[in-house]
This record gives C-alpha cells, sequence and structure tokens, in this order.
C-alpha cells in the first residue's frame, strides 16, 4: 500500500502530458522555425536552441513548484500580485527611457527580457485562489465580495491594455470573471459587470485602428490584404494537410510564406505537417490535461488548491483555443501564443511553474486519501 | 470528489461545457479546412510555393549531306530581376552598367518599379554577358534562351527557312520539317519559397525535354556556296530580276544545290522582302523555251519516228506555222535531227512535233512530270502547267515542242535533264537524306525513288550524244569545258506579259549535265529577264553552269582528274617552266600554277605557300587553315582565288 501510493504521488496523466507535450513543442517549434531562423540569423537552430534553455529552466521551476507545498503561496498572493503590478507599471517607462517603440511589452532583466503579463496572470490566479479561499460564502456580496475582487482585475487588465497589449487583457479579464463565476459570485453582478464593461472595452478595443481593422476584416467588411493574409496563408497551411499531412519537416508554408509561423501560428504548421489527425490529438491533448485539472481540483484538499487548480488549467485551456480559434480564423486574427509549443521564453516557463502547482495539488490529493486509506486500514485493524 | 466540490460543481460543468463547445467549434472549422477544402487550399499551397519551370528542348539542326551544320542553337542570356529580392541594388546596377555600357539610372529606374519581376537585359550573348555569370548577384534571375542561327547566311537561306523568335519554323525546311526539328519541352517544378527564391526541384514529378531530330539534306554545301557565289557574280554581270539554279545529281534524284540570287539572311529575315524568302526553284513556274526541246526530241526518238540523222526543212528561218510566222535565229536550208538540237531551231522542233502529234506531245510531257507536283515535300511546291490536248489550239503542238504554252518549275525541268542523264528514269526529287534521333535512331530515311520510265535508256543515250554536241558545236558552246565532257541544251524563252510574248523580256535558261557520257551531275540555271549583256540562254546562263561546275570539278574527288608528272609526255616535260620549285629549291608542294596543300599551316605560310604558287588567297576566320576551296594539287590559271577557311586550332 505505502509502495503505491509513493509512485501515485503526482497525477500521472498531468505529468505525461506535460511533458509530451513540451516533447511535441520542442519538435515542432524546430520545424517551424528553422527556415526563419536561417533568415535572419543563419543559424537554423537559433530558436531551437533558446527554447531548449527555456524548457530546462521551466522544468526546473516545475520540479521545485511540484514539490513546494502550495499553500505556502497563499501567503505570498498579496505579495505576489502587488509585484507583478510593479512590473507592469514600470515595464513602459523602462521600455519608454531607453528608446523603444511600439508595444512596449517586455522588460529587460539583465541579459534576458520577461514578459511580466505573464507573471501578472499566474499571480493573478494566487490571488484569486486566495481570495476566493477567505471570503468562502462571502463572494455573493457585492461590497465585500465581488467588487474588490472586480477592482483587482479591472487594474491588472488595465496595466496591460496600456502596454498595449488588448487580448491578453481580455483574456486575462475573461480569467479573472470565470475564477468569480466559479468561486460563487451572483449571476446578476456578473451580468452588470458585462452591461457595464463590454460597451467600455468596446471603446477601447476600436481606438488603436489596427484592431478595427482586424475586427472589420473578419467580419468580412473591409478588404484588408495585410491583415488579411497572415490568416489566409495560416488556413492554407491547415488545408495544405490533409488527413495525414505533409509529413514532419515538410510544411511549405514556414518557407517564409506564413509570417510568425513559430510563434503565434506555430499550430498551423502542426496542422499542415501532421495532418488533421496531428492537429486534433494536439487539442485532444490540452483538452485532457484539462479534464486533469478538473479531477484534481475535484480532489483538492482545501478550496484553495481547488481553484488555484481550476485558474491554472482553465487559463491553459483558454490560450489554447483562443490560439487554435485565431489560426482557424473562428476568431479575429490577435496575437495569442499556443502554450506549451509556441517559442516565448515567459509564457513557458510560467506555464511550467503553473503546472508544477497543478501536480503539487495533485499530490497533496493523493496524500490526503493515502491518509484515509491508512485512517480505513487502522480502524478495521 | 470532496465535498467542498460539490457546491461549486454547477459552475464547473458549466464551464467545462463552454470549454468543450468552443474545442468542438474549432475542430468543426478544422475539419472543415483540412479535409472538405484541402483540394483547395492544396492546390493554392502548390500554386504559391512552386514554379514550374519549362526544360526547353534544343531544336534539331539540319546538316548538309557531309555533316556540316546549316544551322546551329546559341544560348543567348536574359536578365531579369525581382527588385523587392535585391538585396544589394547598387551592386547590381554598377555591375549591369559596366558590363552593357547604359547608364546607371536605366537600371536603377528598372529595380524602382513596384513590380515583382522586371527585365534588366535581353538575348545578350554568352561573351558580353562578362562577370556577371560568373557571379550572379542574390535576387537576379537568369534566363536561357536558345536562338537560331544559320552560318551560311543567305547562302542556303531560302531553302532552309528560318524560326521566329520562338523557334518555330516560319519558312523552308524549318516550317515542313517543323515537327521532327522542335522536339517536345520538357519541364520540372522547382520549390520556391516566399521570396521567390528556388529551394530544390521537387524531382517526384517533371518531363525531360526530348531534343529535336537531326536532319540532314542531301544538300552539299561546298556545291551550294560555289553555286550560290557563281550566281551572284552573274547577278552582277546581267542585272537580271532574279536568278535560280538546280544541280541535282541524276543518278539518285539528290538534290545537291538550290540556289537563289537575290537571297537574304536568315538571320535577320525581316531585313529582307517575302519576294525573296521563297524559293524560286519550286515555286516560280516560267515557260521554259527551248530548253524543253528535249520533250519532243526524246517523244521522236522513242517513238522511232525521227532518227538523228534525219533531215528537215528549215524554210530558211521563216515559217508560217497556222497563224504564227516562226523565226530561227540561225536561219538554215536543211538541218538534220540532231542539228536542229544542236542550234535550236525553232523550224525544225515544229516540223518534228507535227509529225509527232499532239497526243505523243502530250504523253511524253506527262511522262516527263509537266503539270505535276515532283514531291520535294516543301511548301509551295507549284505543279506547273500542263493543259489537256482538248485544250490545245492548232499552234498548240508546235508551240510546246519550244517550250511555250507550258509552266515549269525549275526543279522540274532539272528532274526532266535527269532523266535524260540517267537513261530514262523520272526520279523522285529528294531533299531529306534522313532524319535521326537525338539517341541516333533513323525517324526518317529517304531513298531513290523512280517515279516513272520516260523513255528507253538507248534513247536517252542517242540524246545525250546530241546534247554533247549541242556544247560543243552549237548555241551550248559558251558552257565549253576543254577537256571535259559536257552535254546541254540553252534556252531564251519571251516571258508572256500582259497578253503577249514580250520581246524584251526573256528567261534565258541552261540545264548540263556532266560527264556527258555517264553523267553524275545535273546542273541547271535560269535568269529570268537579264537586263545587260546578252539576254540568251547561251550567253547568260551557259557561262554560269560552265564556272560551277569548274570549280566543282577542282574541288571534288568524284570528278577530280589529278595531274600526273610521271606520265606527262617528254613534250610535256620539256615544256614545264624551270623555276625554283621544279628545280628543287622550294617544297614540292609549291609548285607554280598547282594549288598546295593550305590545311594545317597557319595564315603566315599559307600566304607564302600562296605567292609562290601563283594562287591569290581570300580568307576567312583565324588561326589554322581547316578548308580550301581548290584542292591540293588542282591547276589552276594564275592569279586563282582560292577560298581559305582558318580555324582555332582548339576546335
Amino acid at each position: 500500500m505505502r509502495s503505491v501510493a509513493t509512485t501515485q504521488r503526482y497525477d500521472t496523466w498531468t505529468l505525461l502530458l506535460t511533458f509530451g507535450l513540451v516533447g511535441v513543442g520542442i519538435v515542432m517549434l524546430y520545424s517551424s522555425s528553422a527556415d526563419t531562423a536561417v533568415e535572419l540569423t543563419g543559424d537554423h537552430m537559433f530558436f531551437l536552441k533558446r527554447q531548449v534553455v527555456r524548457v530546462l529552466l521551466g522544468a526546473a521551476l516545475l520540479f521545485i513548484c511540484s514539490r513546494l507545498d502550495y499553500h505556502h503561496l497563499k501567503g505570498f498572493a498579496n505579495w505576489l500580485l502587488v509585484g507583478s503590478l510593479f512590473l507592469l507599471v514600470i515595464t513602459p517607462i523602462v521600455h519608454h527611457a531607453t528608446g523603444g517603440e511600439g508595444a512596449g511589452r517586455w522588460l529587460p532583466i539583465g541579459p534576458i527580457s520577461v514578459q511580466p503579463s505573464d507573471f501578472a496572470r499566474l499571480s493573478l490566479i494566487i490571488y484569486l485562489a486566495a481570495y476566493l479561499d477567505r471570503k468562502g460564502a462571502h463572494i455573493t456580496h457585492l461590497g465585500r465580495g465581488f467588487l474588490p475582487a472586480v477592482v483587482v482585475i479591472g487594474c491588472t487588465m488595465l496595466l496591460i491594455i496600456l502596454e498595449p497589449d488588448f487580448s491578453t487583457a481580455a483574456l486575462l479579464g475573461l480569467l479573472g470573471l470565470t475564477m468569480l463565476f466559479l468561486g460563487g459570485v451572483r449571476g446578476k453582478h456578473l451580468a452588470s459587470l458585462s452591461a457595464i464593461s463590454l460597451p467600455l472595452l468596446t471603446l477601447i478595443m476600436i481606438i488603436k485602428p489596427y484592431r478595427l481593422v482586424r475586427i472589420q476584416t473578419f467580419l468580412g467588411l473591409i478588404d484588408s490584404p495585410k491583415a488579411e493574409y497572415q490568416i489566409s496563408q495560416s488556413l492554407i497551411s491547415l488545408g495544405n494537410g490533409g488527413w495525414l499531412g505533409q509529413g514532419l519537416g515538410n510544411s511549405v508554408e514556414k518557407k517564409l510564406f506564413l509570417p510568425a509561423p513559430h510563434t503565434d501560428f506555430v499550430f498551423a504548421i502542426v496542422g499542415e505537417e501532421l495532418g488533421f489527425v496531428g492537429a486534433i490529438l494536439l487539442l485532444i491533448a490540452f483538452f485532457w490535461l484539462f479534464q486533469r485539472g478538473i479531477v484534481i481540483a475535484r480532489n483538492a484538499p482545501d478550496r484553495f488548491g481547488m481553484f488555484l487548480a481550476l485558474g491554472i488549467v482553465f487559463n491553459l485551456m483558454t490560450y489554447v483555443l483562443v490560439n487554435a480559434a485565431v489560426v482557424t480564423e473562428v476568431f479575429p486574427n490577435t496575437g495569442i501564443p499556443l502554450p506549451l509549443i509556441s517559442y516565448g521564453g515567459t509564457h513557458m516557463v510560467f506555464t511550467l511553474i503553473s503546472l508544477g502547482i497543478l501536480l503539487n495539488i495533485s499530490s497533496a490529493t493523493r496524500r490526503r486519501r493515502w491518509d484515509r486509506n491508512l485512517v480505513h486500514a487502522k480502524a478495521r485493524s | 470528489m470532496t465535498r467542498l466540490y460539490l457546491q461549486y460543481r454547477p459552475r464547473v460543468i458549466l464551464v467545462n461545457t463552454l470549454v468543450t463547445g468552443l474545442l468542438l467549434a474549432v475542430i468543426g472549422k478544422l475539419f472543415y479546412v483540412q479535409i472538405l477544402e484541402h483540394d483547395v487550399y492544396h492546390n493554392r499551397a502548390q500554386r504559391q510555393s512552386t514554379n514550374v519551370e519549362v526544360l526547353p528542348a534544343i531544336r534539331g539542326n539540319i546538316e548538309d549531306r557531309n555533316g556540316e551544320l546549316l544551322t546551329s542553337n546559341i544560348i543567348h542570356y536574359s536578365f531579369a530581376a525581382d527588385p523587392q529580392v535585391i538585396e544589394h541594388p547598387d551592386t547590381l546596377v554598377t555591375l549591369f552598367a559596366r558590363t552593357f555600357h547604359r547608364p546607371a539610372a536605366y537600371y536603377r529606374k528598372q529595380l524602382a518599379a513596384d513590380r515583382s519581376f522586371v527585365w534588366l537585359e535581353r538575348n545578350v550573348s554568352r561573351s558580353r554577358c562578362g562577370e556577371i555569370l560568373a557571379h550572379q548577384p542574390q535576387g537576379l534571375i537568369v534566363r536561357r534562351e536558345v536562338r537560331r542561327r544559320y552560318p551560311y547566311g543567305h547562302i542556303i537561306a531560302p531553302l532552309v527557312g528560318f524560326t521566329d523568335v520562338d523557334g518555330k519554323g516560319i519558312s523552308g525546311i524549318e516550317l515542313e520539317y517543323d515537327t521532327f526539328l522542335r522536339g517536345k519541352k520538357g519541364w520540372q517544378v522547382l520549390r520556391r519559397d516566399a521570396k521567390g527564391r528556388v529551394l530544390f526541384s521537387s524531382g517526384d514529378n517533371g518531363q525531360m525535354p526530348i531534343h529535336g531530330a537531326r536532319l540532314r539534306l542531301t544538300i552539299d554545301i561546298d556545291y551550294q556556296s560555289i553555286f550560290q557565289e557563281e550566281l551572284a557574280r552573274a547577278y552582277e554581270r546581267l542585272a537580271p530580276r532574279t536568278i535560280h539554279g538546280i544541280l541535282i545529281d541524276p543518278r539518285t534524284g539528290e538534290i545537291l544545290a538550290l540556289a537563289q540570287h537575290p537571297s537574304f539572311d536568315p538571320n535577320r529575315p525581316w531585313a529582307s522582302p517575302a519576294a525573296d524568302q521563297r524559293l524560286r526553284a519550286i515555286t516560280d513556274m516560267y515557260e521554259p523555251g527551248s530548253t524543253l526541246k528535249v520533250v519532243p526530241a526524246t517523244a521522236a526518238l522513242d517513238a522511232q519516228i525521227c532518227s538523228p540523222v534525219d533531215e528537215f526543212d528549215c524554210e530558211n528561218g521563216e515559217f508560217a506555222y497556222h497563224s504564227l510566222l516562226i523565226k530561227d535565229t540561225f536561219p538554215s536550208d536543211t538541218l538534220t535531227f540532231s542539228e536542229i538540237i544542236a542550234h535550236s531551231s525553232n523550224i525544225g522542233i515544229v516540223k518534228i512535233a507535227e509529225n509527232l502529234g499532239p497526243d505523243l506531245i502530250y504523253k511524253f510531257c506527262y511522262r516527263f512530270g509537266l503539270g505535276a507536283r515532283a514531291g520535294i515535300g516543301l511548301p509551295g511546291e507549284s505543279p506547273g502547267l500542263l493543259r489537256k490536248p482538248v485544250d490545245w489550239s492548232a499552234v498548240s503542238t508546235g508551240g510546246i515542242a519550244m517550250g511555250h504554252e507550258v509552266g515549269v518549275t525549275t526543279l522540274q525541268l532539272g528532274l526532266i535533264y535527269s532523266s535524260v542523264a540517267n537513261g530514262g528514269q523520272l526520279m523522285r526529287p529528294l531533299l531529306v537524306a534522313d532524319i535521326q534521333s537525338p539517341e541516333g535512331k533513323e525517324l526518317v530515311t529517304n531513298r531513290p525513288e523512280v517515279i516513272r520510265r520516260v523513255a528507253s535508256p538507248a534513247t536517252m543515250e542517242q540524246l545525250r550524244r546530241i546534247l554533247y554536241y549541242v556544247v560543243e558545236e552549237g548555241t551550248g558552246s559558251e558552257a565549253r569545258l576543254p577537256g571535259y565532257a559536257i552535254a546541254g541544251k540553252t534556252g531564251t524563252a519571251q516571258k508572256f506579259l500582259d497578253g503577249s510574248y514580250s520581246d524584251k523580256e526573256f528567261v534565258a535558261t541552261f540545264a548540263a549535265m556532266f560527264p556527258a557520257d555517264e553523267p553524275k551531275l545535273v546542273c541547271l540555271v535560269a535568269v529570268d529577264s537579264p537586263k545587260y549583256g546578252s539576254h540568251f540562254g547561251s550567253g547568260a546562263a551557259a557561262p554560269i553552269v560552265r564556272n560551277t561546275i569548274k570549280r566543282i570539278l577542282n574541288q571534288d574527288d568524284d570528278f577530280y582528274i589529278p595531274p600526273q608528272p610521271s606520265q606527262m609526255s617528254a613534250q610535256e616535260k620539256l615544256h614545264t617552266p624551270y623555276t625554283l620549285a621544279t628545280a628543287g629549291l622550294l617544297p614540292a608542294d609549291t609548285t607554280p600554277g598547282v594549288v598546295p596543300d593550305f590545311r594545317g599551316s597557319s595564315l603566315r605560310k599559307a600566304l607564302r605557300l600562296a605567292r609562290r604558287a601563283g594562287v591569290r588567297l581570300q580568307m576567312e576566320g583565324f588561326g589554322r587553315v581547316v578548308r580550301q576551296s581548290i584542292k591540293p594539287g588542282t591547276l589552276v590559271d594564275f592569279n586563282e582565288v582560292c577560298l581559305i577557311t582558318l580555324a582555332p586550332e582548339s576546335e
């Protein structure tokens, strides 16, 4: 009994799926990035090498997080949120101070640059999990339960919108509200909030002309060759795949036809090289990970662990689905990475950290069940 | 499941359902794009990521009977660029401006265009490309294009014809045998990236080109060159409208030369009038005049109605033939059959024809192939004109015997004389000896073909003797070549212009065969409306034939009779001038009056040899001598011109 319990410490499916997806991710990253890498740097492994370093770093952090009792996070929750908000505030300042142009989504720390929004997202999940745990049934209260959380979510969103990174902010808002919804807030609170914030969000969205163009292009209202090009290449890439794909490495779209083949549109290359079957299997793997997350939440020993697990897997699945929806033109074009597959350091590292926390929650669950079994055994004896 | 979870479960299930729904939507879209619309997107991917490159088939070459190339395919280069891909436009502009001596601004303007393909230079020969081909800058598109060149230029242009810029046959052999010559294009699929750079040949599909077949003519380009040159020279002397001729091997019907002047430059066909581009020997029909007298003569001899010694009253040069007054150039009292031919008496031949009657005349005209295409297999061949006896007038029998009221082409006339020469067989004219595929497979092999027997060999031998007499003593004496037996016949036809026979414009013809006893060569020349000098076949056409035959004699082993000093009589040895050479003080190969062997020598040495031998040189090319127009050892007049061709040693 004891030996069985120790080998079952972590949720096996979560572990296998995580590393399976990371493995597939590295293969697909190399396949999709090699031509772009040659074009930009002359080294076909340029992106691969960097991604491997991040995966190794992420795997180490995953290991650490899975060993640290997640309950410690409850105490850090406020500080993590404050820290990430601070980073979000200073990022544009540093960006402009160093004479950067365009979107200030990156914060240079020494030789590397990180995306504070990824940190903020994990912080918010932890914070909201702790908040929901603390409030318990009081979450239904407007002034003491619902609004303070909305303000925190709104502030984080605002800072990310100012970077500007509207789609990340929108997904963060969706994540926050979903967690509140799961946490038991009243439906009419959420409905009122939606009624107020949707016009506001729409306004923010159409302030920037390029977003309006993307939306209009998506709706077929205008003809914008540039906005259409990427998505049409994405569809060609997917469609070229057919049932079983062109075979690993045989994508023609990655030969510079499809922009960003190794970041936001890596899923299109997956579809082209591994076909419909490969693309579906990848989606199912993520979906299965999501279901494992719900199982872990279901068996979590406490409310904090439950909401943490739900937040982590919901966030992961949202990214996967929105990315796939953009690539398949179900949603308008926006820059969302595919977790564990797309090139991008911060996102990879924080995704692996969050999965480490998830594993830790699962191990707590198992331990508890094992304890219970032990109690039963003792009782019988 | 914990009890804690149960209270949140409905909301988790709701969220889970929404997530699953979105997943299904994405999967549905994936199915639509990847499976249902696969063909559409696959085609679009193929279209944008591949270039189909046409692999041109190299057009087959046309050769003369000895394999000398009458055509060649020169590779030209065209340069284009994709301005969006060019990485260092300035380098490219400088390179092009330096190589092609155009202002740099021109190329800069081209590269500024908002297109993905602009021409920079087109159709440049390799030698002009300079260093561009050696290191092609990024983004430069180089196209190889094969251009047809005709090294013999106007010499054989109307026969060989020419092609358009796309390498399609437009006239002559190039047109008629286009299907053989052009081959079949191949293609290959090249993968390319979004910037248009070719990545690799996709290899799995494609088609290698099938190159064009090699076509060997029966033409001997040496004879052709000589003939063409003699025609051109005569053109200077006579200033006719046109002048053309044919050389046939009577034994086989092979056409050895088909020359005409004015001709045109097939490398620049647009610069010449279309009239000069047609092959007059097969397209132009005319009334031949006296050269056709061999037809009634053959009829008379073959039907044994006359013998060569029968005498006819030639009426002292004027004879009223029905409504016509017939005159002879040389009035005579009585002439034998042979003399009538030899002196080309119109009155005599009319009387012979009247003896034969219209049916026999028609029968032999028909047998000799008048009024029917000989089947040379070239576009525009004229069948000539021969009416049926029912359509003839009272004077037609005599008129046709004199070579009027019928239309013939030079080819038909040549074949008539060939059948006289070969003992009475009308041969199918041969122009294409064989056609070989690039792998050496024989696609077409033409063998000599007899159309029909015209008359018995004995008849033709009698006739040849008479024709030899024409040259030795009669109207054809201008064609005499001392020491050689040539048979021939003159003809001078008034042209039928505006409803009556002109007394200013004539067609002068001369047909000859050589050697007279067993002819190997039939040569026919037609001069249309000579302006200066003689307008007669004897004065205008015969010398051309003589000069041509003389030069061929000197050139060709078949006819060559080498001088053999050892067999010289003592008398001749006495008369051999005492020179440095005969005294053994000069190399034996430089006997004065004997063409030395220039081949293999440098130009300097060739000039020295020529000076000693008393031969004038005309040269073309550079390097060492590879050809000479007069055979070594040929006895020539002092200061005869010998054409030598030089070529670099490596080739």
